[in-house]
């Protein structure tokens, strides 16, 4: 009795910390993506400013 | 990380606890391995909780990490303008914020896991299993103690000692002889290991489990001993000396029953005291004191073969409390935990002596069930009165002018300790006239009216100094006031005084009456 209460409670702690495991994972992988998207933007931007500086020199 | 650490831990745990559980029928092991088993389990949830908490605490921190490093990827990136780490930040931030808040749910929710569920703490369930692994050790110390000093309780050693008995050719004297220093040894033993025991449950525990083994050994050796002895057959060495074995077994069966009742009983009387009064019924009543005697000395004996009719309200008189009182003899012990170690006979060699008890229990002691005829006729206008035997069981019969029953005498059987009437060899009663008793005044009310107006917390004992061997005995116990005994002409080798016809007792009981409660 004792024993199977253990383990239920054991998998349960189990099952919350995997819970979390995933919320922080998913939010990290979000986080990564904007970071790559606004580290290409802003290398596009730098682009466009450098093709314009181009075009004036031009 | 994390994960692996509770995989691996978890394993551990399970690998010790199986430890030493290979041995099906060995019960210690068994037990043993249990506990262990317990033990090691107990840790799971609370070290669970623990690894879980330092796991999310590590996680929040790497994530943290990781959202700096790529954060500050932004900040030093060339051409990322302040509005653009400004964004980076603030996505960062709440990332942050809401691990943070994820991470307190989760600790909440798994504190809250292990405090519910119904699940035992760690120090509940570490408890728990010391009780198991204490229980088995008890157990083993017991077996151990039977089996090592006593040859008889295994085959083996007693097949052995038969043998060198046939060897030396005093066969049946000599295992006789091993047998009882074998068996008063392991007693010696099992008692010095009980002695040492301080608190009195622990003692009770040890007296349970011992009693276990006993009856465990009994019914053992009965199902090898039974075919033969039904048949008739003669037994072996060893068989017999099993068999002698087992009358010693159930001489100390009953011997730990006795002290457990005891135990139990004192237990439950411990905060009744009493106010003791001595009175004489004899003579003009005028109380002369005596001779000293010792409480330690008192012989309940036969007297509590006489209690039983104060018990289960089937003849009629003072009746105790069977919710309070078990049997007879927690009414015994009960009295002598109340009575003080020395006290005296009156003049007449007796101690009429009522006990005016005081207790914490809401049950009373019991109903008197002893009235004058006047005072039933008062209380109770509906009784109906009835002159006949007061207990069942006698044989009708006229004795000096005289109506009332012979009653046989009666023994204490040896093998349940009850008292039985008396039979000779052959099977015959062995003195069908041993007690005669004149007929009774018997009143019938209702049970209700009874209990209602009969209540008492008092208690009369009388004891008499025994012609013989000069020990205080018991002559009567019952619920309510003393009064003197009912009249009674014993043919006994005792000198009992013939108290029927002309006496202050036969007096006194034509104008009182027993009340039966219906």
């Amino acid at each position: 009795m004792i024993m199977n209460n253990q383990k239920n409670a054991a998998e349960k702690i189990k099952s919350a910390l995997k819970k979390f495991h995933e919320k922080v994972a998913g939010r990290a992988a979000g986080y990564k993506k904007f970071i790559q998207g606004l580290a290409r933007r802003i290398d596009e931007r730098r682009l466009d400013q450098v093709r314009d500086k181009l075009k004036n020199l031009k | 990380m994390p994960a692996a650490e509770l995989a691996s831990n978890e394993e551990l745990a399970k690998t010790q606890g199986r430890f030493e559980s290979g041995n099906k029928n060995n019960q210690d092991q068994e037990n043993i391995g249990e506990t262990k088993e317990t033990i090691e389990s107990a840790k799971g949830p609370e070290e669970t909780g623990e690894l879980a908490d330092k796991d999310i605490g590590q996680t929040v921190k790497e994530a943290e990490a990781d959202i700096k490093e790529r954060f500050g990827a932004i900040a030093d990136h060339g051409g990322a303008t302040p509005k653009d780490i400004a964004a980076a930040k603030e996505a960062g931030d709440n990332i942050l914020a809401l691990n943070n808040q994820d991470a307190r749910g989760t600790e909440q929710e798994i504190g809250d896991l292990i405090q519910s569920d119904g699940r035992l703490s760690y120090e509940e369930a570490q408890e728990e299993a010391g009780i198991i692994q204490d229980r088995a050790v008890k157990r083993r110390v017991i077996e151990s103690l039977h089996e090592d000093d006593a040859p008889f309780y295994d085959e083996r050693k007693v097949d052995k000692y038969s043998i060198e008995a046939r060897t030396e050719n005093i066969k049946e004297d000599m295992a006789e002889e091993l047998m009882e220093d074998h068996y008063i040894k392991a007693e010696e033993d099992i008692e010095n290991s009980k002695g040492s025991l301080e608190s009195k449950n622990e003692k009770a525990e040890m007296l349970k489990l011992e009693l276990e083994y006993l009856n465990e050994k009994i019914d053992s050796i009965d199902d090898q001993l039974f075919e033969k002895k039904d048949m008739d057959i003669e037994l072996s060495e060893y068989e017999k000396a099993m068999d002698r074995s087992r009358d010693k077994m159930v001489e100390r069966l009953h011997s730990i029953k006795k002290e457990l009742t005891i135990m139990e009983a004192k237990e439950k009387f411990k905060d009744f005291s009493a106010e003791i009064e001595q009175i004489t019924t004899r003579g003009d009543g005028t109380l002369i004191k005596r001779e000293t005697f010792w409480r330690d000395d008192i012989d309940f004996g036969a007297s509590l073969e006489h209690l039983k009719i104060h018990h289960d309200g089937e003849v009629a008189g003072s009746q105790f409390n069977n919710e309070l009182f078990k049997n007879p003899q927690e009414v015994e012990i009960l009295i002598k935990e109340l009575l003080p170690k020395t006290l005296k006979y009156d003049q007449h060699g007796r101690a009429e002596l009522t006990l005016d008890i005081s207790h914490n229990k809401e049950k009373l002691i019991g109903w008197t069930g002893v009235k004058s005829v006047e005072e039933v006729r008062q209380m109770f206008p509906d009784a109906k009165f009835e002159k006949k035997q007061r207990n069942s069981g006698g044989t009708e019969a006229v004795e000096d002018g005289i109506k009332g029953a012979w009653y046989p005498e009666m023994t204490r059987d040896p093998e349940t300790n009850e008292f039985v009437v008396a039979k000779d060899a052959e099977g015959n009663i062995k003195n069908p006239k041993y007690k005669f008793e004149p007929d009774a005044n018997i009143a019938s009310v209702s049970r209700e009216k009874f209990q209602e107006a009969s209540k008492t917390d008092k208690l009369t004992v009388i004891i008499q100094k025994d012609g013989k061997t000069e020990k205080p005995v018991v002559l009567t116990v019952y619920p309510g006031e003393c009064a003197p005994a009912f009249p009674a002409k014993i043919n006994s080798e005792l000198d009992i005084p013939n108290t029927i016809g002309d006496s202050k007792e036969t007096k006194f009981w034509s104008e009182h009456a027993f009340i039966k409660a219906e």
